[in-house]
């Protein structure tokens, strides 16, 4: 028996994984769920900034985590929307401009005038010396907007030349470059508070910076996203496929330890043929 | 069921790019193809946007010191003529020492002060007692002017039990983050694509 666990097809461990996570996409199990205090964090920070206060959201996110962070996006962007700030999207990775109208045309911001309530800037390479110059110089880095609009006289960038002319930077980050690269160049030395909407997999990587206050809030990954969706009181994918990450995770968990009580009690029989992983 | 053909496009390219999972066949490749050939398309447009809007249209208006930027890009590409090669070397330079004079200026503030600064913690609790002890003792795990040896030696092991917690939540969080990924997928399938659910 435990032979043939350790030697199970790796696709029917997908196969159990799939039916575990589509099963309670398909009728939520209900689990209870808590907002981590860093979502709430940004919560609350939004929540204190009054209206029609320029805030910046940088997109740095790849096509490839884009199913992760958009829950989360889409329910900051709607908050943003409810509390009149308005939103100046900006972006150093090249799909992020894409992904970013994609969210606002997702949230609420979607509902507001664009120009006016928010713009979405687009990209300009150069990493994280393109993050230096976009700190200095907004209008200078971007003459145009996504849609090839003139920047000089729109009524949002009223009055904001520089990132410092906004009150919260908030970076949507599937990697480098990304929080650390706007710390170095934007928060840090210009004072300005930076959050963060992150992939589950940088939030160790971050959490650090959490803790010395270099980052003022963070939404990780999906069970982030469900957090803010429920302080938002606004409920969306977040909160759907909280279900099916906590019984993937636990399917995850029961297959590690039987996959290592197979392999333990199998050890002493592999001896000699070079073992089995 | 949808009736966007967009939004089929995007159903057969997941499924294409997931049945790698069962094993590799000619739709997956043929996806696998695509992604590369869109992304690259997709990166030169911006890119071309890029050139133009912020070097060509403000120097053709007057702002004439963009011609050297556009000059040191265009030497860029003389590394594919062999006589001239070296000449990339110039403008290669000044992007790795802007480059790295702008994020080691940065980091010595953000990742070196502040991150020492942020060690300066009262010890009344168990997570800062933690925090403070765990950084000392994975520093002095790549303290090498003495030998690891005896309490030293144990000293040491403990710094690479701190740093395993550490791989082992990063870890955790990129299986969390695959997962959110796939449910994002499904969601899309079932949801947008086949309408089984809102």
């Amino acid at each position: 028996m435990m032979e043939r666990i350790t030697k199970t097809d790796s696709r029917v461990i997908y196969a159990i994984l799939l039916v575990s996570m589509i099963i309670p996409l398909l009728k939520p199990l209900g689990l209870p769920l808590t907002t981590p205090a860093e979502t709430q964090a940004l919560y609350d920070l939004i929540e204190s900034i009054p209206s029609g206060t320029p805030i910046a959201i940088s997109m740095d996110c790849s096509a490839a985590g884009y199913d992760e962070l958009a829950p989360g996006t889409i329910a900051v962007l709607t908050h943003a929307a409810r509390k009149g700030l308005k939103v100046i999207g900006i972006s150093v990775i090249d799909a992020g401009p894409s992904l970013l109208q994609k969210s606002i045309e997702a949230s609420e911001l979607g509902q507001k005038e664009q120009g006016i309530d928010y713009v979405n800037l687009g990209f300009v390479a150069g990493g994280e010396t393109a993050m230096a110059s976009i700190a200095r110089d907004i209008k200078g880095m971007y003459p145009v907007d996504f849609t090839g609009k003139s920047t000089s006289n729109m009524p949002v960038l009223n009055g904001v030349n520089t990132l410092q002319d906004v009150e919260l930077l908030i970076c949507v980050a599937t990697g480098t470059p990304g929080v650390p690269e706007w710390i170095r160049q934007v928060g840090d030395p210009l004072k300005v508070p930076i959050a963060t909407v992150v992939i589950a997999g940088l939030v160790a990587d971050y959490a650090p910076y959490m803790q010395s206050k270099q980052l003022v809030g963070m939404v990780p990954g999906l069970r982030g996203a469900a957090g803010y969706e429920g302080l938002v009181g606004k409920l969306g994918r977040g909160t759907a496929g909280i279900d099916a990450q906590s019984v993937g995770h636990v399917v995850i968990l029961a297959l590690v330890v039987v996959g290592n009580i197979a392999y333990f009690a199998t050890k002493g029989r592999g001896k000699g043929k070079g073992g089995k992983a | 069921m949808s009736t966007d053909i967009g939004v089929w496009i995007a159903a057969f390219a997941t499924i294409g790019l997931v049945s790698f999972l069962f094993k590799e066949n000619p739709l997956y490749r043929v996806i696998e193809n695509m992604y590369v050939g869109i992304s690259a398309g997709y990166a030169l447009t911006v890119g071309y946007d890029n050139i133009k809007n912020l070097a060509v249209k403000p120097m053709l208006q007057g702002k004439y010191s963009l011609l050297i930027p556009i000059v040191l890009g265009i030497l860029l590409y003389t590394r594919y003529v062999k006589r001239y090669a070296w000449v990339a070397k110039i403008p290669l330079g000044l992007l790795m020492g802007i480059g790295t004079g702008l994020a080691i200026r940065g980091l010595i503030l953000s990742q070196v002060v502040n991150q020492i600064k942020a060690c300066f913690i009262p010890l009344n609790s168990f997570d800062n007692i933690f925090m403070v002890l765990g950084t000392l003792i994975v520093l002095f795990y790549f303290f090498f002017s003495i030998e690891h040896k005896g309490s030293a030696g144990n000293l040491a092991k403990v710094g690479r039990w701190v740093m395993m917690i550490g791989f082992g939540a990063s870890f955790a969080g990129t299986a969390t983050g695959r997962i959110s990924l796939f449910i994002g997928r499904l969601q899309f399938l079932l949801g947008n694509w086949l309408g089984i659910i809102k």
